[in-house]
């Protein structure tokens, strides 16, 4: 077996997601993708980033194992997370910054990112002071390098909106869109 | 108590959304990152001290392993593309026995027991010196912005390569290196 299989069939196994659920480029998720965690993919670019959808419960089983303080789970299960993926496809380095990055909705209104600077921020009084699991706010990617974490914004339930991301290469500075996210619904215990 | 239930979650989290992205990747990337070497940190930097036990109670620095050539590795047990890697860091290690070449595995930000546990599930399990990193102080002073990252600092304490994101480190490129850099 492909050693590249092997792992996306565990993946796929344990996350429930049927092969092939990944998104294409800009595209809307697949009725497949939609009976777990839709997620959406921007390919073609020379720097990639893919979302995955994530619930308000999965968020807060997610940081409750990890022991954060029950004020940092409740502050960020309240708004739209994804599990993120990056990937340099490159061939030359390249840098971000999840500051520049922006939540488009439908209506043409901006939303920044809340970015692990911001979170660190927030949870320092409750005595939080590292963090491994969200995205790293800024980065220099080499050829081939990549990265995961979380990615959050402040959007209502079930939001829909493009995410319009930057990145520098060359010192040049690019952009991609990447359509059709979603935040999850609610709780199924109707909690925020 | 973190109980297994617990850890099951936890997994399961992991499966939802870091774990899934590997998955992700997998379905739509035509670019086996899995295969890519280590980058040249060039001009390369002094590796920063660091002092710490290891999940038996042994105290490791860095400064120890000079004069060979170290693999540091930043992760943790609930990171899947850092849970992904370590057998082939193993693998790497094993085939290394006895030459100039040490592999150091810092974890963050997690107790023994989480740690210690976490081994016995890993097949092959590591043998090389697994470090508790408790509060990031020794990857904040590499300047690890996300894990797994991993660098290879030469007989002279020095970082030349680095690689952030998981790799397969049986890749022949990076055996290449590592022989030239034990020369």
């Amino acid at each position: 077996m492909d050693g590249r299989i092997f792992p996306l069939l565990a993946a796929l196994a344990c996350a429930g997601l049927p092969p092939g659920s990944a998104q294409a480029a800009d595209a809307a998720p697949s009725a497949a993708a939609s009976a777990a965690q839709p997620s959406w993919t921007n390919a073609g670019h020379s720097f990639t980033v893919q979302l995955i959808q994530l619930g308000p419960d999965n968020v807060r089983a997610f940081y409750d194992n990890m022991g954060y303080p029950p004020k940092a789970i409740d502050a960020i299960a309240k708004v739209c997370v994804f599990g993120t993926s990056i990937h340099n496809q490159a061939k030359v380095s390249i840098t971000y910054d999840v500051a520049d990055w922006r939540a488009v909705t439908p209506d043409g209104q901006q939303h920044p990112l809340i970015t692990k600077t911001q979170w660190l921020a927030r949870w320092k009084e409750l005595g939080l002071s590292s963090d491994w699991s969200i995205l790293p706010p800024q980065q220099t990617l080499q050829p081939g390098d990549w990265a995961q974490g979380f990615t959050t914004v402040d959007l209502p339930r079930g939001a829909r909106f493009k995410l319009v991301y930057f990145w520098k290469e060359h010192g040049t500075q690019r952009r991609a869109t990447l359509a059709g996210p979603q935040c999850a619904a609610g709780t199924r215990h109707g909690q925020p | 108590m973190v109980s297994l239930e617990r850890r099951r979650a936890l997994s399961w989290l992991g499966g939802a959304g870091l774990f899934a992205l590997s998955a992700g990747r997998g379905a739509h990337a035509a670019d086996p990152v899995q295969d890519h070497a280590m980058a040249v940190v060039h001009p390369a930097r002094p590796a920063p001290a660091f002092s710490l036990q290891d999940i038996n109670g042994k105290t490791h620095t860095l400064a120890e392993y000079r004069g060979k050539v170290v693999l540091v590795n930043f992760w943790a047990t609930w990171c899947p593309p850092c849970r992904q890697e370590m057998p082939s860091i193993e693998k790497l290690y094993l085939s290394m026995k006895g030459r100039p070449f040490e592999v150091l595995a810092l974890d963050q930000g997690e107790t023994l027991n989480q740690v210690f546990s976490y081994m016995g599930q890993l097949d092959p399990s590591p043998t090389f010196p697994v470090l508790l990193d408790a509060k990031s102080e020794a990857a904040n002073a590499f300047g690890v912005m996300g894990i797994p990252t991993t660098y290879l600092i030469d007989k002279q304490g020095f970082i030349v390569r680095q690689a952030v994101g998981g790799r397969d480190y049986t890749n022949p490129e990076i055996r290449r290196i590592i022989e030239e850099l034990m020369r």
